[in-house]
């Protein structure tokens, strides 16, 4: 009865509510869609030049049966282009968004004109220098975080030559700054095995003062190394939360032969965070592993660039057809060489047969910037058996030990998954967790059981629904071949991804 | 006058219901028809050269793969990609990788590619601008496209076996494209 309540309600808040335009603006696309359009031949425009059209539509719904709140997300992007030009636009509805607000509107909109050489952007755009050191802005869904910028890009791509100019003003969490930015990129193939580059960027942000950053970078390529280097400086007035000037350090490197592959980087921070209001405009490399797995990603570290330096070593090798292995050392401290955080992880994957494939994954990982510094011990088994060619079982352990220093402050998270999969269209997942952790905080009652369960449909080629029911602690979860961030669930979920 | 309104609106919200799911429906039954346009683009491969789309597709058909570091469902797919991937390499064929780590990872892109030896050419799409573009949603996406530069397959997600689909319509369109060669060499050879 409450699932027909709550399938209900789903319908109404679909139809009701101003998520109604999304539709109305999805309708025409669908009916288009039916016939295999091409608006060349459609509207008379020659073969050579002809209109295209493509959009996507990404709906998340989900109502949490205890609270009976319901949370609504719909992002709506189409692509319009003809000849040189290429108009943009995404429509989004949240009910309400994750600070509480409900919102709809038009939030990325541009036209773009892009030849062999040159592209101009007007109106929104995203963009990224070197790796993130001076500029850096970006979406990211999942995250539900967005700082694109609002404004003029020019980009000019010569054989050994690119140019970027841009100004514009940036997306905060809730509104857009009126603060303007204007910086400019480049990179010379100075020889055949050398890259040169250089930013600047300047912003005058308001009852602060003028806030500059400025660098270079330098990546090197040669047969089995290569290497990669960027300095970049920030000079800006002292402020009661903005230290004064600061500067950022960071190398790669890469050493490889046939079977084997290690990368090593360095990074250095000091006094680097480039924000205003809540908007970070750098994004440099943290240096600490993004896992595959549920419980190794819970704790992620948190970058800290005011003060932080490191380095992180990562092999990759397959010594046999059937067999990898992989193993990678984070370390950071500070700059008075407190450890903050350092991990060491080892994984061995093996092919049997074409049968099944065994995974043995183990973590330490040690947090100093959380409170205790526990200590987390985590071992992953990853077990798939090919029932058939298009079915499989694959089976998912993940163990979270954490000892907080003190051995009464110990818990674990536990977490288990069995999928069935028949490929292409369908895989049904069970995800199991546990944890122990309720019972040292007397304060903290809370869940120690979450279940839940995930049908994964691929509808056709353009369209792949997710319908979930149960609870699920909040958190990345990876279920039916994608893995994203997700908030705490105790109801239903359904997601719908379509492209056009 | 409430309850009016109220009856209308809901009438007024199956209608557009049954109307999105019956179009959804209707796509999905024609979905195999689809025929639309791949965007071109070029990006760095993992030696700082630029590769581009169209360049690409002079010789053959191509198929792109979105992927990450991070991403278990990815690294699987290419891993069973590599295994026929020279093959059909020598028949034109072309995989494209499209890596979409970000800053925070991309620097190991290259050690992995070495590491796992994928021979496939691996391009950088650092702040997803490609994956804008292909309107992608999640990972992996895999796009298949003809030597024409139409888009003739889609496909998000990974699960085992989904790759002998993919290989059975590389094969069709390989098979396709030597009978358009065998054509133009009947015409060349009548001239």
């Amino acid at each position: 009865m409450k699932s027909k309540f709550a399938f209900c309600r789903l319908f109404s808040h679909f139809c009701t509510r101003s998520s109604l335009i999304c539709l109305v603006l999805l309708l025409p696309l669908f009916s288009i869609y039916q016939f295999s359009f091409s608006f060349a031949q459609k509207f008379g425009f020659g073969e050579s030049d002809p209109w295209t059209i493509s959009a996507s539509n990404q709906l998340e719904y989900s109502l949490d049966r205890k609270t009976h709140q319901d949370i609504f997300h719909n992002w709506t992007d189409l692509d319009l282009s003809h000849g040189i030009y290429t108009v943009n636009l995404r429509y989004e509805a949240h009910q309400p968004d994750d600070w509480g607000r409900t919102w709809q509107k038009l939030s990325f909109r541009n036209l773009q004109l892009s030849s062999e050489f040159l592209e101009i952007t007007a109106g929104n755009y995203y963009v990224i220098f070197g790796r993130g050191l001076i500029l850096r802005s970006y979406e990211n869904r999942d995250l539900r975080y967005d700082n694109n910028l609002d404004g003029v890009k020019g980009t000019i791509d010569l054989d050994g030559f690119d140019l970027t100019m841009l100004g514009g003003t940036a997306l905060g969490k809730y509104e857009r700054l009126s603060d303007p930015l204007h910086a400019v990129d480049g990179k010379i193939a100075f020889t055949d095995w050398m890259n040169l580059g250089g930013s600047y960027l300047r912003t005058h942000i308001t009852d602060f003062g003028l806030v500059r950053l400025f660098g270079g970078n330098v990546s090197m390529n040669f047969p089995h190394v290569d290497f990669y280097a960027e300095y970049a400086k920030k000079d800006n007035p002292p402020g009661k939360y903005i230290p004064k000037d600061g500067k950022g350090i960071y190398l790669s490197t890469n050493v490889y032969t046939a079977g084997m592959g290690l990368a090593l980087e360095y990074k250095e921070y000091d006094k680097f965070d480039f924000i205003n209001q809540d908007v970070t405009f750098n994004n440099p490399p943290p240096l600490a592993r993004e896992h595959m797995y549920t419980l190794l990603n819970r704790h992620a570290y948190v970058l800290d660039l005011i003060d932080e330096k490191g380095f992180q070593a990562e092999i990759t090798s397959s010594p046999f057809n059937l067999l990898s292995l992989l193993a990678n050392y984070s370390y950071t401290t500070n700059r008075k060489n407190e450890v903050l955080f350092s991990e060491i992880y080892g994984e061995l994957e093996y092919d049997y047969k074409d049968m099944a494939t065994l995974k043995g994954g183990f973590s330490r990982q040690e947090n100093r910037q959380e409170v205790g510094s526990p200590i987390r011990l985590a071992p992953v088994v990853d077990v798939i058996y090919y029932v058939s060619e298009a079915n499989s079982i694959n089976f998912i352990l993940e163990h979270l030990y954490t000892d907080k220093y003190d051995g009464k402050l110990s818990y674990y998270d536990q977490i288990l998954s069995l999928s069935l999969s028949h490929s292409p269209t369908v895989s049904l997942t069970l995800t199991h967790e546990r944890t122990t952790e309720w019972k040292i905080r007397e304060d903290w009652p809370g869940k120690r059981n979450w279940l839940i369960a995930t049908l994964d449909l691929a509808m056709g080629e353009n369209h792949n629904l997710s319908l979930s029911v149960g609870s699920r602690r909040e958190g990345k979860v990876c279920a039916g071949g994608v893995c994203v961030d997700k908030p705490a669930l105790d109801g239903f979920e359904i997601k719908l991804l379509s492209r056009f | 006058m409430f309850a009016g309104s109220k009856f209308v609106r809901s009438l007024f919200s199956k209608v557009l219901l049954t109307f999105f799911i019956t179009c959804l429906l209707v796509s999905y039954a024609h979905g195999a028809k689809k025929i639309s346009k791949a965007p071109n683009f070029s990006a760095p491969n993992l030696d700082g050269e630029r590769v581009e789309l169209k360049t690409l597709l002079k010789q053959g058909p191509v198929l792109i793969s979105f992927w990450a570091t991070h991403c278990k469902p990815c690294i699987k797919e290419l891993n069973q990609l590599q295994k026929f991937y020279p093959d059909y390499k020598e028949k034109g064929f072309e995989i494209l990788a499209v890596d979409v780590d970000g800053p925070r990872s991309v620097s190991r892109v290259k050690s992995k590619v070495k590491g796992l030896k994928w021979k496939f050419p691996v391009v950088f799409d650092t702040n997803r601008d490609i994956y804008r573009k292909y309107h992608v949603l999640g990972i992996p996406h895999t796009v298949l496209i003809d030597g024409e530069g139409n888009i003739r397959y889609t496909h998000t997600t990974y699960r085992s076996g989904d790759e002998k689909i993919i290989k059975k319509k590389i094969e069709k369109l390989l098979d396709e494209q030597k009978e358009v060669l065998k054509e133009e060499e009947g015409k060349d050879s009548e001239k």
